[in-house]
């Protein structure tokens, strides 16, 4: 669907910068000496590269051409050592190189790791999962092919081809001198067909991330698919993806299959020079046959280094276009960070929004979202509350609830007015010890692989089995997972076990629970559970939070009523505070929402607002 | 190597394709084993005979074979990917099919992650397997058994000895491929628990940050890092074992030659003209056994992808077709249950012996605690799941007796995750129903209660809604999956708890509208709180998987023993309690 849109955009991105490279280098400076010990290496791996025509020669010319068994018996030695330390060095270098590329990817994998867990919910807005993994996965790997191949290469193969030019006049310059009205033209092909064959087969490349986008989205969305009958079509689509993918790579063959004529043509038209004009020489005796031979082994060994040098510029530009995904992330500014001198928090007491403005401020702008430009999502929000108030934020899909408890955990920071904390405002104070204080259930609940006690467990590892199975009894989730077969040792990935939407929202109720914070907010904690169920949860609350500050969202009032203080949330501004008794008289708005669960008479209607004011998207995720 | 052996029907498509390459490649390696033969004329002549007549004419025919070759290279190397590439989209294709085909059991046990990882980091080196592997494995044999046999008919002691370092050769392929297969297994398995932790983490990154254990998560991550890059370095090495061993064997016969036929040479048994081309064709077998390693190597990757794929290929699905079965007509909408059972895992089951009756037209409630087993029951119906015991019967018909597709056509599912695919919003709506026309998408939007919001787009029914839906919210999702369900005019409706997400006032819009589509078709609406199904016909209750209650609305409230009334009263008095 909209993968070719995807494309075209990624096909947008400015010339990579070398740049890049650089700074990519620069992060390996601790490997110096490795570097260092790859290049040489490589350099002594061309030397004995070209040590070993140069041996063949002598044996021919100087042991068998000259009758002289020693002399033969020498070569054959020497060049059994010589390839034997090749064998010796070949594994070395390849060694080093390996473990080279995987330090350099692993120190930038596990670095890039460490700026995600500190970037602000914002960058989540703005990059999808899918996009941060495959650039930590498959992006790293260019990376690695350049420090494995490309650079450590790069030396080594200029210094072979001016050492063979230098043997090759050593041996006879005439000869020499015509081998090399070859090599230009070696060049040439190579630097003319090379790019082409790279530019054919990054187009498969491109095809295959189509493949590969496919199938992603079908996985995730396999349910769908199947509920809807459409695996026909979806199979129809994936095939004609799969075509293109097979042109582009027959288009790449014969790329490929077109570059290797001319090469051999090169090369033959070389070996042709050295025996016919090499031929003549013998044959006045000017040369000796082994230095023809020599000649042939040599302008073989020249070509391999030619051909890497023309795809050397390509592998870099792939690595770089990796690196630069990469530094994207690495270079994104942590929004919400530690002040410069952040203030330990003492437990909260009061919290306080003092006239909190906010908007999106064009996060959304690529990717043409849902919600056009973004304008202010929340306008002068003032809240007060102290320890043991609960205050209810309530209002239509879209009306900006979430965004303020997002402000209070401090996901975000405001665009004016300021969030305080016992009167401190939050962006002074450590990150850790605000989000320390909190916790947060969310409708859609996240708990990780590992078992339920770990997930409740999650914001106070320390907690004691004890402490575990009586946070769940808060959130009634001990009864549920007592009757699973293994317990709270149940991995929540489990084969087979299948946690209904409702049982995954007790469990991460029993993890906020259990981290006994000073400051609770539920987020649609309970919209999934049954009203037993809620009520149940909802007078254990009544005790949980009498020395705590709470803050609930729910579009159902029903969870709400009970609260200290009720705020009326309209379009990203209070339109009315208090308790429920005088919200129920004097707000149109509240009345409405409240009303609608028992489906009275209809005359409020007129009042409601319009869906289409809804809010920008994702302030309800 | 087993799973390769699964690759080969997948070669047997146009093999017309494959017997041109094969025969291009046969003339093209001739070619190449004539060269040296060139050479041991020239130096015979020039050095032997002291003469230099024919040097221009082996020189001419030299380059003259070269283009020939390259021409028949060029055939060869077209013909051999165009086979190879069909080969390929054949096997994808198959893999696709049966990865769509896939139960709903198979995805509800395996992590998506990791079966993703799986299938799209194999595809690659089954690729290269299929197209140039076989490529390959042909040229070098023809080529190695080429060279093979005019050396043994120019010497066949001195060919001996060039090539007693060949089983040496095979020898350190063979071990080495055998150690490699593990580690480039596991390097793999690796990946896909790095990419799935990654996966997981990036998902949860609220609730990692809020409860503030961003460093244990960085630990464990550098950890299993760390882990990928020592199973990659490990694969890494053994495979740049291949590479020099195989040199050194090679190199070895190579120095055999120069050892013995240089005696033979001193000795005046062998003309240093053929000396010479042997020395060569010593050479063109050295470039077959190199890649020998190579191609082992590749091979092996290519086992380890074909075994994991051809996994997945063999999951049977647990919701098979009969073979005779049929296409059910339209639909009216009676739905049975008999006597079901169900069980997600053998021994606990999440139904059990539920019998019920829904008539064509009627709307009926499905409520219950959490976990009682309301969504597994809606999914028996178009046959997500089939029940361990008993029967679910539509319209009186078994529907494990009907054509899968074409009973799910005429069920419509909004489900608890609303599941968008990237694209634009109409392609969401229009899912099911790709052809429908601008009028029938404006409607089923209007009845979802989001045509306002979309039409106040800049870019209307053509925004694009984002990797997954990402650029919109829970709410907005939901309504879209509505109305996506809406679009196929289904017999049969089922909602599964999907207004969770709504405010009220747009759940009471929602509801509205579903209760004019109601008419004429059965509707299912599984729920949490009654008011969701006040205007049901009539209500079941679970407890357990255990239906405990039925009956209509009206009737069960009017019954205060009765568990709907509880809830009814327990949702009012929340209400009033203030």
């Amino acid at each position: 669907m909209a993968v070719t849109e995807a494309v075209e955009r990624k096909e947008l991105r400015p010339r990579p910068n070398p740049r890049a490279l650089w700074r990519f280098l620069r992060m390996q400076t601790a490997y110096a000496p490795q570097f260092v010990a790859l290049m040489l290496l490589s350099l002594a791996l061309s030397a004995l590269g070209l040590a070993i025509p140069v041996l063949k020669q002598i044996g021919i010319d100087e042991g068998i051409g000259a009758r002289n068994l020693p002399r033969l018996m020498q070569v054959v030695w020497l060049s059994l050592g010589v390839i034997v330390v090749q064998v010796v060095a070949g594994y070395a270098q390849a060694y080093v190189a390996c473990w080279l590329g995987q330090a350099a990817i692993h120190g930038l994998r596990t670095r890039l790791f460490a700026h995600l867990e500190r970037l602000s919910l914002s960058f989540y807005d703005r990059f999808g999962h899918g996009e941060i993994i495959s650039r930590m996965i498959n992006d790293l790997d260019a990376a690695n092919q350049l420090v494995t191949s490309g650079l450590s290469a790069l030396l080594a193969d200029l210094v072979t081809l001016v050492a063979i030019s230098v043997i090759l006049f050593v041996y006879d310059w005439r000869l020499a001198l015509a081998v090399h009205a070859v090599l230009p033209l070696t060049i040439l092909v190579a630097t003319v067909l090379g790019p082409r064959m790279h530019r054919s087969w990054m187009s498969t490349r491109e095809t295959l991330a189509h493949i590969t986008t496919r199938l992603n989205e079908t996985v995730y969305g396999i349910r769908v698919v199947k509920g809807f009958a459409q695996r026909t079509r979806f199979l129809r689509e994936f095939d004609a993806l799969s075509e293109a993918n097979q042109e582009a790579n027959i288009q790449a063959a014969k790329a490929f299959g077109a570059f290797l004529p001319p090469i051999e043509m090169c090369m033959t038209l070389g070996v042709a020079i050295v025996f016919g004009y090499g031929g003549w020489l013998i044959y006045r005796q000017e040369m000796k046959v082994g230095v023809a031979l020599a000649f042939v082994m040599l302008l073989q060994r020249q070509f391999e280094p030619i051909f890497r040098l023309s795809e050397f510029f390509a592998t870099v530009q792939r690595a770089l276009v990796g690196l630069e995904r990469a530094f994207e992330i690495l270079d994104t500014p942590v929004e919400v960070a530690d002040p410069a001198e952040p203030r330990a928090l003492e437990a909260a007491q009061t919290v306080v929004f003092d006239t909190v403005s906010f908007s999106y401020d064009g996060r959304r702008s690529e990717g043409g979202s849902a919600g056009g430009s973004s304008p202010d999502v929340l306008h002068d929000i003032c809240i007060e509350a102290r320890r043991g108030d609960s205050i209810a934020l309530v209002g239509p899909t879209g009306a900006g609830k979430s965004t303020i408890v997002k402000l209070l955990a401090r996901h975000y920071d405001p665009k004016a007015g300021a969030v305080r904390v016992n009167a401190t405002d939050i962006r002074d104070v450590a990150l850790e010890s605000l989000r320390g204080q909190m916790a947060i259930v969310q409708q859609e609940t996240h708990l990780f692989s590992g078992s339920i006690r770990d997930n409740i467990r999650y914001g106070r590892p320390d907690a004691t089995d004890e402490q575990v199975v009586e946070a769940a009894r808060i959130a009634n989730a001990h009864e549920f997972i007592s009757d699973l077969p293994r317990g709270y040792d149940t991995d929540v990935q489990e084969r087979g076990l299948r946690l209904s939407n409702g049982q995954r929202q007790l469990i991460s109720f029993a993890r906020a629970v259990l981290a006994s914070p000073a400051v609770l907010i539920l987020d649609e904690a309970t919209s999934s559970v049954d009203p037993l169920t809620e009520k149940r949860i909802r007078d254990a609350l009544r005790v949980l939070l009498h020395d705590r500050i709470a803050f609930m969202i729910a579009h159902r009032l029903s969870t709400v009523s009970e609260s200290s203080q009720i705020l009326v949330i309209d379009e990203g501004r209070v339109v009315d505070r208090g308790r429920h008794s005088e919200l129920i008289d004097r707000c149109d708005l509240y009345r409405t929402l409240y009303h609608r669960r028992f489906r009275e008479d209809d005359t409020e209607q007129t009042l409601l607002p319009a869906p289409a004011t809804e809010g920008p998207t994702r302030t309800e995720p | 190597m087993r799973a390769l052996l699964r690759l080969v029907p997948y070669l047997r498509e146009s093999t017309h394709l494959l017997a041109i390459a094969l025969l291009l490649g046969l003339l093209g390696q001739a070619c190449q084993v004539v060269t040296p033969k060139l050479i041991q004329h020239i130096v015979a002549e020039v050095l032997e005979e002291g003469r230099y007549d024919h040097v221009g004419l082996s020189v001419a025919l030299m380059i003259g074979l070269a283009a020939l070759r390259g021409l028949l290279t060029f055939a060869e190397i077209a013909a051999g990917s165009v086979y190879g590439q069909r080969c390929l989209r054949h096997l994808r294709r198959d893999l696709y099919d049966s990865l769509c085909r896939l139960s709903f059991r198979y995805f509800d046990r395996v992590r998506t992650g990791q079966v993703l990882a799986r299938v799209t980091s194999d595809f690659e080196p089954l690729g290269t397997a299929l197209t140039w592997g076989v490529r390959m494995c042909f040229r070098n044999t023809v080529l190695f058994i080429g060279v093979l046999a005019v050396c043994l008919s120019m010497n066949w002691k001195l060919a001996l000895i060039g090539l007693a370092p060949m089983p040496l050769l095979a020898a350190t392929a063979f071990i080495v491929g055998l150690r490699i297969r593990p580690a480039f297994s596991d390097a793999r398995e690796q990946l896909g628990v790095v990419s799935s932790f990654l996966q997981e983490n990036l998902q949860g990154i609220r609730v990692v940050q809020t409860y503030c254990r961003e460093l244990e998560e960085i630990r464990r991550f550098t950890k299993l890092s760390d882990r990928l890059r020592l199973a990659n370095f490990r694969a890494a090495t053994i495979d740049s074992v291949y590479y020099p061993l195989t040199g050194l064997w090679a190199f070895a016969g190579s120095l055999l030659v120069l050892f013995y036929g240089g005696h033979l040479v001193m000795r005046g048994a062998l003309p240093l003209s053929e000396y010479i081309a042997f020395e060569a064709y010593v050479l063109q077998l050295a470039l077959p056994m190199r890649l020998l390693g190579f191609m082992v190597s590749e091979l092996t990757r290519a086992g380890v992808a074909a075994r994991r794929i051809f996994h997945i290929m063999d999951q049977d699905p647990d919701v098979p077709e009969a073979e005779d079965a049929v296409a059910p007509g339209r639909l009216r909408g009676r739905i049975e249950f008999e006597g079901v059972t169900f069980a997600f895992e053998p021994g606990r089951p999440v139904l059990e012996d539920l019998s019920f009756t829904v008539e064509a037209g009627e709307t009926v409630g499905i409520l219950g605690a959490t976990g009682s087993g309301k969504s597994s029951l809606a999914g028996l119906v178009p046959r997500f799941y089939d029940p361990d015991a008993g029967t679910v019967r539509i319209d009186g018909v078994d529907v494990r007796t009907l054509r899968v597709d074409d009973l799910r056509r005429q069920v419509g599912v909004v489900f608890q995750d609303p599941f968008l695919f990237s694209g634009t919003i109409r392609e969401n709506i229009a899912f099911g129903k790709p052809d429908a026309s601008d009028d029938e998408i404006e409607q089923a939007a209007r009845q979802a209660a989001i045509h306002d919001f979309v039409a106040g787009l800049e870019k209307g029914y053509q925004t694009d809604v984002g990797e997954q839906g990402s650029n919109l919210s829970g709410g907005q999702r939901q309504r879209l999956s509505i109305a996506r369900a809406l679009l196929i005019d289904p017999r049969i409706l089922i909602l599964d708890d999907c207004t969770s997400s709504v405010d009220t006032y747009t759940e009471h819009r929602i509801q509205q509208a579903l209760e004019q589509l109601r008419q004429g078709r059965t509707t299912l609406i599984v729920a949490q709180r009654p008011s969701s199904v006040a205007t049901a016909d009539r209500v079941l209750i679970l407890e357990r998987g255990r239906l405990v209650e039925q009956g209509p609305p009206a009737a069960l409230a009017a019954d205060p023993s009765s568990y709907y009334s509880r809830l009814f009263d327990l949702q009012r008095d929340l209400q009033l309690a203030s």
